[in-house]
């Protein structure tokens, strides 16, 4: 009596408004059962998510780059339960350089280009986007950013934090016509990533 | 009552993990880079060198002494020096001497003259270094304006061929002579 009367105090209304009436248990040498077998069941699940796992960061320096171009690649991981989409957007559209007065026949902004391979568990995708096209609002059709259900390069698998992701910025030696003026150069470019079921 | 807070605190739990979990999330990477100051010949990654060569032809006029040597330039010859930055520069000419000595008074083995480097800048202008043959040469000076990006952005001249005396009779054989221009970053 004294266990039944401890499981009406734990499982308090639910449990023991039926079992009250239906088993009892004895102490032993006092009858039986001298046990009564309470069946919990507990069940669980975990949402669809979708993150980096490790994200696209760092800075990449290139010293005289109009001579020997651009080539480097971010690498990152994705960790996503479904499809996913990435965008890009860049700040200045190039490598940009604020010198001041601009001489004729001198240029302060230059080209590169940006490639986009996204890494699942079982596939891939990738795209290749000049930089110019990634600022906001511009005209990269694959995965100018940011990135949402429907924008940015999709990724039809899940990706267990696969690592093989990257993001390549690239360019040949400057060729010209213009001269690029002595300065320091920067872009910056934000990278999202969005679930797109 | 003890298994009972239990039981709660797995509620709460089960209730947790089944929260949604849609998100967007960022990463966010720089690019910098630097051109430096550097100057090439005819394009980046050109060469770091120009010449020319002018061919005065004999210098002696019928009686021996120097014949007038219309003035030379570099024009017209393709060369473009692109510079990223103002260039400083410099010029150093040596005279035109053949090998062999003059055997004496009223003999000459040295012709000289006036040498130029003219430099075309933006927006419009061009700065002239100047050195006259036998000297020292002229000192290093930066440019007031980045050169223009255009042929013959660089014109070597040269003018005033001179022998010490106009009535000195050179010496025959070959002559040579330099015109140095040095363009620096």
């Amino acid at each position: 009596m004294r266990k039944a009367a401890l499981a009406c105090a734990v499982f308090a209304g639910l449990w023991c408004a039926e079992s009250v009436a239906q088993t009892t248990a004895y102490a032993p040498g006092h009858g039986s059962p001298n046990s009564i077998v309470l069946t919990v069941p507990v069940t669980a699940s975990i949402d669809n998510h979708c993150g980096f796992g490790t994200a696209p960061s760092g800075t990449y320096d290139q010293p005289d780059f109009d001579d020997v171009g651009l080539n480097h690649d971010f690498n990152f991981t994705l960790d996503c339960t479904l499809p996913m989409r990435v965008g890009v957007v860049s700040g200045n559209g190039g490598l940009l350089a604020t010198p001041g007065v601009l001489p004729t026949g001198y240029i302060a902004f230059a080209p590169y280009d940006v490639t986009l391979f996204l890494q699942g568990d079982t596939t891939s995708t990738s795209a290749t986007c000049a930089a110019s096209t990634l600022t906001t609002g511009s005209t990269c059709s694959t995965f100018l950013g940011p990135a949402t259900t429907t924008q940015g390069l999709r990724l039809n698998d899940t990706a267990s934090a696969v690592s093989g992701s990257y993001l390549r910025v690239s360019a040949p030696p400057y060729p010209g016509p213009e001269v690029l003026i002595a300065a320091s150069y920067s872009d910056t470019l934000v990278v999202t990533l969005s679930a797109s079921p | 009552m003890r298994v009972g807070l239990l039981s709660a605190s797995v509620i709460a739990a089960l209730a947790v993990a089944g929260a949604a979990s849609a998100q967007t999330v960022t990463g966010t990477v720089n690019i910098t880079g630097t051109v430096n100051s550097k100057c090439s010949v005819n394009g980046s990654g050109g060469p770091s060198a120009f010449s020319d060569t002018w061919n005065l032809g004999d210098l002696a006029d019928t009686d021996g002494t120097l014949t007038a040597i219309p003035a030379q330039s570099t024009t017209g010859d393709g060369i473009q020096v692109s510079c990223t930055s103002r260039p400083f520069v410099s010029i150093d000419a040596s005279p035109i001497v053949n090998v062999a000595p003059a055997p004496g008074p009223g003999y000459t083995n040295t012709v000289n003259y006036t040498a130029y480097a003219d430099f075309l800048t933006v927006p419009s202008a061009t700065e002239t270094i100047t050195d006259a043959s036998g000297g020292a040469g002229s000192s290093p000076a930066q440019l007031t304006a980045h050169l223009q990006n255009v042929t013959d952005n660089v014109v070597v001249r040269a003018d005033t061929f001179v022998t010490a005396n106009a009535s000195d009779i050179l010496v025959s054989g070959p002559y040579s002579g330099t015109i140095i221009v040095t363009i620096t970053p």
